[in-house]
């Protein structure tokens, strides 16, 4: 549950692709220890703001700021060792490597050692229910799988913010379920959750608040249970 | 001093057409197909020692040499495409690395042939020396600036207001939406390599009387033509075309100062500065580097 | 992530295959031969630096020559000047390394094939500078009575050559063997195979590609000192962009990444051609050729098909085992 702490601000921020404006004015906040869910239809800006909260975009205009400090101008590897992990809306894992390779070398880039590294992660592998692959080639692996290792390599750094983009997309019904259980037990051991996610059932089951993004920008900033009355929301959906 | 000065002028200007029609090649091939191909200055080369061939053996009427070199490089390039790139089609590192082997490939071809002595390509212009003011320019130079101009604003017509132009654009700009509505990729790449062939048989006729023809003569074109690219950004024509004159003129007045030998270590210092500071370009930004 | 076993299977094979190249060298070579040996030896060096940079970055470096060139002047220099030559693989690594860190350094906000093209133009620049700086280089006549370590090569001193270019050789196949499976090896391969994956993960890949051209570079500038105290005689024509265009095509031919494939190139593309006399000409032609067809046929180099190979005669003989190598094993690099 949010704690009142804030530990993600968008304050303002907009981003222009060329005369098409991807974003404008889009300003909230992220509460420590809280789910918040960013929906919208296809192409309302909502992989932009991610790209921007983590640093993956740097030319966008507004600010971010990640626990009292203000990042936007900080590039993204320096944005995920102040604690912000992020998965892809394309899986990116390393093809090269087995599935838990992926997740042990996000364990040593955080500095661990060794074997502290491999324990870590299998433990997160084992958490997202991966382990039986483990050893495969992340490359030859089904898409849902690899949407699971993702996860597992962004919580093996134990960050404090987790950016998620459509984490469920690919996944079979049990494995839904095991990630939205994953990501509740993970938020009740504190940590953050930003997510986009098109399954509108499953962000609406577990987020604890929902922004709601049409054409760049915010138009719905609220509790779960009032989306589904807003009229703004019904028109961008249904019109 | 004006005189030395206006001839260095020219001299710059010629340079800077001759970097352009070979850095244009350069630019299609990074537009359209996504490639780098460092074997183009070697097929300036080869085209240097079709002309040699032709105005020494064949004793061709130098007009003859320009329309042999530009049609048998024409017809070289979408040879070799078909023999070294067309497999690797997508992979960037692939037609890089190939490249390399195809310009140590041409160029041990053409020693094979012609041995490496420096070689002379005969023209009628070079002493013919027409004063403009106070200054003398051989012909020959002279020559290099309006021929250039007319196939630059012939290549401008073509990419702007042909239906071939418009389907090489479109692959440049949009290579999946331009397959679906029906433009074939491969013969928009072949019409890349014929045009690239066009542009650097000119260049080779032209510019080869004024040039000593060596087999290894292709490398520091090649760094010279992507010099010209990296600074007019990559896939930009139009910034291709004000970046070669500038260093057309760089060249000129550099050796004018009685540097020649630091030339070239001249103009790649710029280049290394200038992706140090800009790595996107005079113009505008293409993909590949992150500002 | 079995490091250390990934380490000697790596290490191991290409390690024995250089013993037996030496010992062979030394039980059977005639004064030709041991040159050939000698040479063959610097190639292997200065290729393994270039395939492990260009494996682990998946971008070509295009100026090794260069980075040898400015080894084998600084330490030849230094040696006229009274420094005993058994300082020169130090000096050269050092030379090398902070000319790489120079390059990397310039080439940080560099990225893609970009990379290629500034490289290219440094190694150019490296041969003019060698050319043109001839109050110091003695210009296009080059360097002549620098010291050696034994003298010239003759019946009496060849085995004490070849020990110490193989010895070389086998030291940084260990080296870079390390290197590869160690903390920084690993996060190479993360940001090779995905740029922003590896960013979200911590890694800052500029860092990494400034210490990967330097690894490169410092392995080029050893080669450059071994060579110098062997040849007594520097000229710039020695390290020209054909060179660089050389050790790429070895590395690339040898597969990028297999150590034991950068050395099977090298004797196969430079020795036996050396051997058999075959000139410089020839060699490049062939060169050119054959990386041509290979990237045609087999873009993964000599290793692929060593690969191919095993798992043919496998099903051959044995009838069992290999199966199909698989797609995303065998990509295009
Ligand atoms: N790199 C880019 N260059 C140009 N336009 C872009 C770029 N990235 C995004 N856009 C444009 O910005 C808008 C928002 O894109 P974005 O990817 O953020 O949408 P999205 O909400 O994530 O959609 P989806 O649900 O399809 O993932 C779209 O119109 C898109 O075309
Ligand atoms: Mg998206």
């Amino acid at each position: 549950m949010s704690t009142g702490a804030v530990a993600l601000g968008a304050e303002r921020v907009s981003r222009e692709f060329g005369g098409v404006q991807a974003l404008k004015d889009v300003s909230f906040a992220v509460g420590e220890a809280e789910i918040v869910g960013l929906i919208g239809p296809n192409g309302a800006g909502k992989t932009t703001v991610l790209n921007a909260i983590t640093g993956v975009d740097t030319a966008f205009s507004g600010r971010i700021t990640f626990r009292g400090q203000d990042v936007s101008r900080v590039p993204a590897p320096v944005r995920a060792r102040l604690g912000m992990a992020r998965t892809f809306q394309r899986a990116s894992l390393f093809p090269s490597m087995s599935c838990f390779e992926n997740v042990a070398v996000a364990a040593l880039a955080a500095g661990l050692s060794q074997t502290e590294a491999r324990r870590r992660a299998e433990e997160a592998v084992e958490r997202v229910g991966a382990g039986a692959v483990a050893q495969r080639l992340a490359a030859e692996v089904p898409l849902g799988t690899q949407r699971l290792v993702e996860i597992a390599r962004a919580i093996v750094r134990r960050p404090t913010l987790m950016v998620l983009d459509e984490p469920l997309s690919g996944l079979e019904e049990a494995e839904v379920e095991r990630v939205c259980r994953v990501i509740q037990e993970l938020n009740a051991a504190g940590l953050a959750f930003l997510w986009v996610e098109h399954n509108t059932r499953a962000v609406l089951a577990i987020s604890h608040r929902v922004i709601v993004l049409d054409l760049g920008r915010k138009i719905f900033d609220g509790g779960v249970d009032q989306v589904g009355e807003a009229k703004e929301v019904l028109d961008a959906y249904l019109g | 001093m004006l005189a030395f000065l206006s001839s260095l002028f020219i001299n710059g200007l010629v340079t800077g057409s001759m970097f352009m029609l070979v850095a244009l090649g350069v630019t299609l091939f990074y537009g359209v197909l996504r490639i780098i191909n460092l074997a183009h200055g070697d097929v300036f080369m080869v085209g240097a020692y079709m002309a040699f061939y032709a105005g020494t053996y064949l004793h061709l009427p130098y007009w003859a040499v320009v329309i042999v070199t530009m049609m048998g490089c024409a017809v070289l390039y979408p040879i070799l495409d078909l023999l070294v790139f067309r497999r690797l089609r997508g992979s960037e590192l692939g037609p890089l690395i190939t490249s390399v082997g195809l310009s140590m490939a041409l160029e041990s071809l053409v020693q094979g042939i012609f041995t490496a002595n420096a070689q002379a390509v005969p023209s009628p212009y070079l002493n013919n020396l027409v004063n403009i003011g106070t200054v003398s320019v051989p012909l020959q130079s002279l020559l290099m600036i309006p021929l250039t101009l007319v196939v630059v604003a012939a290549l401008y017509v073509f990419l702007r207001r042909t239906r071939t132009g418009l389907m090489v654009r479109a692959v440049a700009m949009e290579p999946r939406v331009s397959q679906l509505m029906g433009v074939r990729p491969e013969y928009v790449y072949g019409v890349v390599f014929v045009l690239a062939g066009l542009l650097v048989g000119l260049a080779a006729a032209t510019m080869a009387p004024e040039l000593y023809v060596t087999p290894t003569m292709g490398v520091e074109l090649t760094v010279d033509a992507y010099i010209v690219v990296v600074i007019g950004g990559f896939g930009n024509v139009e910034g291709a075309i004000v970046a070669a004159f500038i260093l057309g003129l760089i060249n000129s007045f550099v050796s004018g100062l009685g540097l020649a030998d630091w030339a070239t270590t001249i103009a790649l210092a710029l280049l290394v500065g200038f992706m140090m500071v800009r790595p996107s370009g005079l113009v505008a930004e293409r993909l590949g580097v992150r500002q | 992530m079995n490091g250390s076993r990934r380490f000697l299977a790596s290490f191991l094979p290409a390690a024995a295959l250089c013993a037996v190249v030496a010992l062979a060298a030394l039980l059977f070579a005639d004064a030709y031969l041991a040159q050939v040996a000698f040479l063959t030896g610097i190639t292997v060096i200065l290729v393994l630096g270039e395939s492990f940079a260009v494996g682990n970055m998946g971008q070509l470096l295009m100026c090794q020559a260069g980075f040898y060139g400015i080894g084998a002047y600084v330490s030849a220099l230094l040696e006229m000047h009274g420094m005993p030559p058994y300082l020169a693989p130090a000096v050269g690594i050092t030379c090398g390394a902070v000319s790489g860190l120079v390059v990397g350094l310039a080439a940080t906000r560099i990225r893609g094939h970009y990379l290629a093209i500034v490289t290219l133009a440094i190694g150019v620049i490296v041969e003019e500078l060698l050319n043109n700086l001839q109050g110091i280089t003695n210009g296009p006549i080059g360097l002549v009575g620098v010291p050696t370590f034994f003298g010239p090569l003759n019946a009496g001193n060849q085995a004490d050559y070849i020990v110490v270019v193989w010895g070389a050789v086998i030291v940084v196949l260990g080296c870079l063997a390390l290197l590869r499976e160690s903390r920084f090896g690993w996060f190479l391969r993360a940001i090779r195979d995905s740029e922003a994956a590896a960013e979200s993960i911590g890694l800052r890949i500029g860092t990494y590609q400034v210490a990967t051209v330097t690894v490169a570079a410092a392995v080029a500038g050893l080669a450059g000192a071994l060579y110098t105290n062997y040849a007594g005689l520097l000229v710039p024509d020695l390290f020209s962009y054909g060179l660089s265009a050389q050790i790429l095509a070895t590395a690339v031919l040898g597969g990028i990444n297999s150590f034991g494939g950068a050395v099977v190139s090298s004797l196969v593309f430079n020795g036996v051609p050396q051997m058999a006399q075959v000139t410089a000409f020839y060699q490049y032609l062939i060169f050119g050729v054959v990386l041509i067809v290979m990237m045609q046929f087999a873009p993964r180099g000599l290793s692929q098909i060593g690969v191919y190979a095993v798992s043919l005669a496998r099903r051959r003989l044995l009838g069992w085992g290999a199966g199909q190598p698989n797609a995303a094993t065998v990509r295009r690099p």
